[in-house]
């Protein structure tokens, strides 16, 4: 009896009071597994153990409070509502919503197919550019994965694609959109992390664009060798009347004369209250929209009014955040009002449609900031409970080096990605890595190109930290994709053979998508090996502003 | 009818040792209470008294909905907003009225307009958390749920609703309000002078939307039990109701139901 008595004792006032916070990692971890709304196991775990926590005398029960405070923004600029920066994720969700409603997103489809008719496994092509341009803002993996196999699938099937090629293809053109921008998860990686979205933004493009780029190259060889795999768009199937050249050129001279005004106009400064070159972009883009009305149904007409549009909203959203004429969040508000613009020239936008993409932005935006607030619940109560600390005691005590730290947190992530969708992982995980890459930042500062073995002074330490976060917010993207696609779990392909059609078989999934899990490893491989891919970009439009000191040498 | 006044039993037991319980251990009465709760709910559905209890997760539910679909609307003032700040900040003469406007009346309209994107976006955002619920758009780990039957789903969602959702949710209605009750009895402004005041409204949203939550765990957890104890005829309203079964649809998260009347249909059609 009085072993028992003197087991609890230990048990609660050294053991639990030294290691509640494990005990809540392991408390969560079973709770989401339950299958309850992520949002109420991670609200729930945080009041329990924060009520354990006053029960032991560990903290005070008014911690709690910080979760109410932290999810409104009481602390700078990290909360949910007081946050100028997040106002950006409803509008995007818009505007990925409002695309794929208003079938922007399946004429894009149709007229990429045609445009890639003569090259091999052009409809498998034209699935990757459009997960290029469009997956990015549906908002989660779950349901961009879902878009394109709806909208690609039946049609790669009907034309008899090889069924693995197919799901593989659009497997992994959905899941890259969580890394090309505008992603929604970059959006709340850069506030968690506390560093520009823009400047991430602009980091992963190039990334992005060499994943896609693997995939095109991949895509095109295997049909190429073997095209019966991917058999090409028959004649009878384009709906459009080849176009007359002359138009054609007539087109793109005035364009052109257009531009070239803009930049003379620019360069020469005839008015410095104007923007020369928006008012080119938009003049253009007008133009071509008027003409794609005229020209009817012609391969040109269809062109203009079914691939222009996108890509000019795409680009206006990026090119005004590159440029640094609009934040983020301005971006995300205009890019909204385009693609209302692009419905209404597609001439979808109907009631109906505005009705269901304002509730399915209702939707998800709930779904995002529900996690959001749980999570902020279960990190105010983690740290009070030194849950971090007991986080980087471990690693500690695990005594890494900087690299063989850094890949256990990639393995980490990579693990958890095979249950858990990117919200989960970005909101609960990110913030416990984050401080631990911080404090190895200077490590990795050779590898970025920067010399810096005589010492550093402040701006230049926290120059190099942010360039190491902003590094691993993007190997973090690009694993987390990887981890998204990988057999046997992947959960990507088990929403995809959800509404796949039933003669496509899970094997064929899972044996489709090796090849594209092989080139991810390759992306990784790759912004690991070459830093300079996710950062020199931003270095180069001026985000990221390098110490004087570190010019010299710098930047690769 | 044994298993009926068995289950009365143990509703009798929970509310009693809940009562015990938050007078003894006053520290978890947040848990106590929301067991309280099911027990009482338990006990009524099992007793047979459970009509009123049907129309209040009815009610409740399509309340919730109702706020969710037409707070929705609000994203479009917000796109509207974001267009109008930027065009007009490029503009040269509405660009001086601003800075006239300012010096005269001690507001800034730029200001005034970015604090409103992030009221708008707070307002969205909480006062759609229970329509999320009510339509299952949460995001849940469904590895191991999938395999379950749709009465142990049911268990599951009730338990977790009773153990995590209410306490949590009353707890952070409760911070809420003194996070609210701080900020206006303060009187708090605007932190750069020139913006938009009254930060107590944005705040008393707080409260709103973790009350609104509440109203949609109650809904479910009424449901779940009505589906699991309930009369032949309340269990299958609730079955056709309740959104998160695994083998209703093959995309739960994506089908936006625009009645209630759809929704039976489309439900009893995948069982």
């Amino acid at each position: 009896m009085e072993m028992i008595t003197e087991t609890w004792e230990w048990f609660v006032e050294d053991h639990l009071y030294d290691y509640i916070g494990a005990y809540m990692f392991l408390a969560l971890a079973l709770a989401l597994f339950t299958g309850l709304p992520v949002a109420f196991a991670l609200g729930g775990i945080a009041l329990i153990f924060a009520l354990l926590g006053t029960w032991i005398d560990s903290i005070s029960f008014k911690e709690f409070f910080n979760a109410v405070n932290r999810s409104y923004g009481g602390d700078g600029q990290s909360g949910a509502i007081q946050n100028p920066i997040l106002v950006a994720i409803p509008c995007f969700v818009f505007m990925g919503t409002m695309l794929e409603r208003s079938n922007v997103a399946a004429h894009l489809l149709h007229i990429l197919q045609i445009m890639l008719k003569r090259v091999p496994g052009g409809l498998a092509l034209s699935v990757t550019v459009m997960g290029t341009i469009m997956a990015a803002t549906t908002g989660i993996i779950g349901a961009s994965v879902v878009m394109m196999t709806l909208l690609a699938l039946p049609t790669m099937l009907r034309r008899g694609y090889h069924a693995p090629l197919a799901t593989g293809t659009i497997a992994a053109s959905a899941t890259l959109g969580i890394l090309i921008p505008p992603s929604i998860m970059l959006v709340l990686m850069a506030n968690l992390l506390a560093v520009s979205v823009g400047n991430l933004f602009v980091g992963a493009i190039l990334p992005g664009l060499v994943l896609s780029g693997l995939y095109i190259v991949y895509i095109s060889t295997r049909a190429t060798i073997n095209p019966s795999l991917a058999p090409p768009i028959r004649e009878d199937e384009i709906d459009l009347q080849p176009s007359s050249l002359p138009r054609m050129w007539r087109f793109l001279a005035i364009s052109a004369a257009v531009v070239g005004f803009a930049w003379l106009a620019e360069t020469r400064e005839f008015s410095d209250q104007v923007n020369w070159p928006l008012m080119a972009f938009l003049g253009v883009f007008i133009f071509s929209m008027v003409v794609g009305k005229r020209e009817g149904e012609t391969l040109f007409g269809g062109i203009l009014r079914g691939f222009v549009p996108p890509i000019f909203l795409i680009v206006l959203v990026l090119g005004s955040i590159f440029a640094g004429w609009a934040t983020p969040t301005e971006a995300a508000g205009v890019g909204a009002f385009g693609s209302i613009v692009l419905a209404y020239m597609n001439g979808t936008l109907t009631w109906r449609v505005v009705r269901e993409v304002c509730h399915r932005t209702g939707l998800t935006t709930a779904m995002i900031f529900f996690i959001f607030i749980g999570a902020t619940a279960f990190s105010s109560i983690f740290r009070a409970v030194y849950g971090e600390d007991l986080i980087i005691e471990f690693i500690e005590w695990l005594d890494l080096g900087p690299w063989a730290l850094l890949f256990l947190l990639m393995f980490a992530v990579f693990l958890l990605g095979f249950f858990f969708d990117f919200l989960e992982i970005t909101l609960i995980i990110l913030p416990v890595f984050a401080p631990v890459i911080r404090a190895f930042a200077p490590a990795f500062a050779g590898h970025l190109g920067y010399d810096v073995s005589d010492g550093m002074n402040l701006a230049e330490r926290d120059f190099i930290e942010a360039q190491v976060i902003y590094w691993f917010a993007i190997l973090v993207a690009v694993n987390l994709q990887t981890s998204f696609l990988t057999p046997p779990f992947g959960f990507a392909l088990f929403y995809m053979k959800g509404v796949a059609p039933a003669t496509v078989k899970m094997q064929e999934i899972y044996y489709g998508i090796i090849p594209f899990v092989t080139l991810q490893v390759i992306g990784i491989m790759i912004v690991l090996y070459l830093p300079e891919l996710a950062l020199w970009l931003p270095v180069e439009a001026g985000l990221a502003k390098v110490p004087l000191s570190l010019q010299g040498g710098g930047g690769g | 009818m044994t298993g009926r006044s068995r289950l009365s039993l143990a509703a009798v037991l929970i509310v009693f040792c809940s009562v015990l319980g938050a007078f003894w251990l006053d520290l978890w009465r947040p848990l106590f209470l929301s067991a309280g709760l099911f027990g009482i709910f338990l006990g009524l559905i099992a007793t047979g008294y459970s009509r009123s209890l049907r129309l209040l997760s009815d009610a409740a539910g399509n309340f919730v909905i109702w706020i969710g679909k037409t707070v929705s609307w609000i994203i479009l003032l917000l796109i509207a907003m974001i267009m109008f700040d930027v065009v007009t900040r490029k503009i040269e003469f509405i660009k001086v009225r601003n800075a006239e406007i300012t010096e005269t009346y001690g507001f800034s309209v730029s200001f005034i307009l970015q604090d409103l994107q992030w009221h708008v976006h707070g307002i969205l955002l909480l006062m759609t958390l229970g329509f999320g619920y009510m339509l299952n758009a949460h995001v849940r780990v469904d590895i191991f749920r999938e395999s379950a039957s749709r009465r142990r789903q049911a268990w599951i969602e009730s338990l977790g609703i009773t153990i995590f959702a209410i306490p949590f949710l009353i707890v952070m209605i409760g911070f809420s309000w003194d996070f609210f009750y701080a900020s206006f009895t303060g009187w708090e402004g605007s932190e750069s002078m020139v913006g938009l005041g009254w930060r107590w409204i944005i705040k008393s949203f707080l409260i709103w939307g973790f009350c609104i939550a509440f109203l949609a765990a109650i809904s479910t957890l009424l449901r779940c039990l009505h589906f699991l104890y309930g009369d032949e005829e309340a269990q299958a309203e609730a079955e056709v109701n309740l959104q998160f079964f695994t083998d209703a649809d093959a995309l739960p998260k994506l089908i936006l139901a625009q009645s209630q009347g759809d929704n039976a249909a489309r439900t009893s059609g995948g069982r």
